[in-house]
């Protein structure tokens, strides 16, 4: 553990830290580009580093976009990334009171406890989990993935169908290329590439990369290009730390708040601060301040966006199910590097988990100086032309999606992919359920076909308690959440009548 | 378009599930299941859809209405970009990326500009420098990448 500590405080490896932490500030700061993007788009840039500074950097990029995506939020009131919103209704009107400095103060500090107490509960709990999940053999697997599609299906608030049929389409690309029990092709159509299946760079490439670029393009061609940002005065340190101490205990509930449902899959930053910002109105004491101008709100939402980047890692490390869309981007970045997402990860190298959740740390610790002394710098690239942002994103993913294995039909496949997410969004189907049966496709299949070739019947799962315990808890959930979408149903007929 | 959309995706659905029709013995369970899943919910989802007076699309395209000029000028951007890869191994990696940025950025702004032809030109000789020297990613080359690889083999 002290040499993971050592490595991740090594100079290299603060430097890929910073890198990625002000590339994803940028990244994040620019509307429209999210932090999904930016890890996908930067997955074949790390190819050349080793996989823990490879790791630390996409860190870096993950954190820093989050936080970034608050920077035009509370200038502009044009949230850098979906998770941004929250801090745009108070952190703008923070601004307009004249208070833009404290507004990015509090933004860039309260991100970096969330961050940190996130740091702390990834390197506690992520290697408990990691023990557990030891024992489990294939029945808890396909338990556990069932468990993560059904959380996926059920939460997102898209029609259901749209969700299921989302978590297929997501299987159908798994299953792309050689059936891993009976050696036959599936889905090749022809295409002797496509016997390896679907490259996951190129597919998230094309998922969360190109459809950006294109609105970019589009944005660019009617006109709209840079946002002018004027001069904004430096922060003052100790005037954000007093409010933060203020709300020492809100920031600590919220950062509780985001780790939690950052290991949920499917609950990703976009929808954290909702939350933590509708609790904190309930409890606070002055409740009518929220939406207006409220530096607690702020604190609220920074610091639980913040927390629910750490906590969608626990369970990407620990069982390889990712937490959010980012964090199922990040398993490309991993398969790349030869590491395999799961327990086996803590015995096989050791010495990157350690290194990692010791560069975490650093990297939220990173995010918190750059934030407060270099924020109001970094809101000036905002002026960066549309058009030559969107060619340089289109470059950038062609060539991504090529040097993963040199291979020009990667780029191929990047472009179809691109093609599915656009058109997957005009017919009104979530890209996250499709993003992580595509992650979790092939750990599925093949653990069931190892479970049904074990199993003599039912009685076998009477011998797999943990893994019948999942399925009863992922039965009571879909039970739960029929429940709750027929009582909407009804109220929504009631209403109708009425 | 949605109705174009929803079309090609039954369309491709129905052609998978016809692919997991001809695969043989217990290796189609699954990718039967799996397709015949994602069609009939498809197929109900966009039906119930269709029906609905007041659709909520929620795609990063969504709400981005292109007067018909316009319009072209993003086909004619996103063509570059196909016509890239398809000129690649022929172009060589240099010509063809700096083409490619310089004509697409020319039609995004409207105009071509000279700072636009000489700062692209710029980035891709960069660019091909490091992917050279540091990247170490085999592009596809022609005689302006060879004579770059013949400069820098001589100067290294």
């Amino acid at each position: 553990m002290w040499e993971g500590i050592a490595t991740a405080l090594s100079a290299l490896s603060l430097t890929f830290a910073v890198l990625g932490v002000v590339l994803g500030v940028i990244i994040g700061a620019i509307p429209g580009l999210t932090a999904t993007f930016g890890i996908a788009l930067l997955i074949p840039v790390t190819f050349l580093m080793a996989p823990e500074h490879g790791m630390i950097m996409l860190a870096g990029i993950y954190a820093g976009a989050i936080y970034g995506g608050s920077i035009s939020a509370i200038l502009l009131n044009i949230p850098g990334t979906p998770a941004s919103i929250v801090s745009g209704w108070e952190g703008h009107a923070l601004a307009r009171q004249g208070k833009a400095p404290l507004a990015l103060g509090i933004s860039a500090l309260a991100s970096g406890v969330g961050g940190i107490i996130s740091a702390i509960a990834l390197m506690f709990l992520t290697p408990t989990l990691a023990q557990l999940a030891l024992s489990f053999g294939a029945p808890e697997y396909v338990a556990l993935v069932v468990f993560s599609l059904v959380i996926a299906v059920v939460m997102l608030e898209t029609p259901i169908f749209a969700n299921i049929t989302g978590a297929f389409l997501g299987l159908i690309l798994a299953s792309v290329g050689v059936d891993p029990v009976n050696g036959t092709g599936r889905f090749i159509f022809g295409f002797y590439q496509l016997f390896s299946g679907l490259n996951v760079v190129a597919v998230l490439v094309g998922f969360f990369c190109l459809p950006q670029a294109i609105v970019l393009v589009a944005e660019a061609i009617t006109g709209v290009e840079s946002v002018a940002v004027g001069r904004v005065a430096a922060t003052k340190p100790r005037e954000v730390l007093s409010q933060l101490v203020k709300d020492r205990w809100l920031a600590l509930r919220a950062s509780v708040l985001g780790t939690g449902l950052g290991i949920l899959p499917a609950v990703g930053p976009e929808s954290t601060p909702l939350i933590a910002h509708t609790l904190e109105r309930r409890l606070s004491k002055e409740p009518e301040k929220f939406g207006k101008g409220s530096e607690s709100g702020l604190v609220a939402a920074e610091t639980s966006i913040s927390a629910n980047v750490g906590g969608s890692l626990i369970p990407l490390l620990a069982l390889g199910i990712p937490g959010s869309g980012a964090a199922a981007v990040f398993i490309g970045a991993l398969t790349l590097h030869g590491l395999r997402p799961g327990p086996l990860l803590f015995v096989e190298r050791p010495e990157v988990m350690y290194t990692f959740f010791a560069g975490f740390l650093a990297v939220n610790l990173l995010k918190t100086v750059i934030g407060l002394y270099g924020a109001r710098y970094l809101a000036r690239l905002l002026i960066l032309p549309r058009g030559v942002i969107a060619a340089f994103v289109i470059f950038f993913s062609i060539f991504g999606a090529y040097a993963v294995d040199t291979n020009l039909f990667n780029i191929w496949v990047m472009f179809a992919s691109a093609f599915l997410a656009i058109g997957l969004g005009a017919v009104g189907i979530p890209i996250l359920p499709v993003v992580l049966a595509f992650i979790l496709g092939g750990v599925l299949e093949r653990n069931m076909a190892i479970t049904l070739a074990r199993s003599d019947g039912f009685a076998y799962f009477l011998e797999r308690p943990l893994a019948l315990g999942i399925f009863a808890v992922t039965l009571m959930i879909v039970v739960l959440s029929t429940w709750r979408r027929l009582g909407r149903l009804r109220r929504h007929k009631d209403a109708a009548k009425a | 378009m949605r109705l174009v959309f929803a079309g090609i995706l039954v369309a491709v659905l129905a052609a998978i599930v016809w692919q997991s029709t001809e695969i043989r013995g217990s290796a189609a369970i699954y990718p039967m299941v799996v397709s015949i899943g994602a069609l009939v919910c498809s197929v109900a989802f966009l039906l119930a859809r269709l029906l609905a007076p007041a659709p909520q699309a929620e795609g990063p395209m969504i709400g981005l209405k292109l007067p018909a000029g316009k319009g072209l000028r993003l086909a004619a951007v996103a063509a570059v970009w196909l016509a890239y890869v398809v000129a690649l191994p022929y172009a060589g990696f240099m010509v063809a990326s700096w083409l490619a940025l310089f004509v697409s950025l020319a039609i995004t702004h409207g105009r071509p500009s000279l700072t636009e032809a000489f700062g692209t030109l710029a980035f891709v000789l960069v660019f091909a420098v490091l992917i050279k020297v540091v990247l170490y990613v085999p592009v596809p080359q022609a005689w302006p990448d060879h004579q770059l690889d013949m400069l820098l083999y001589d100067w290294l």
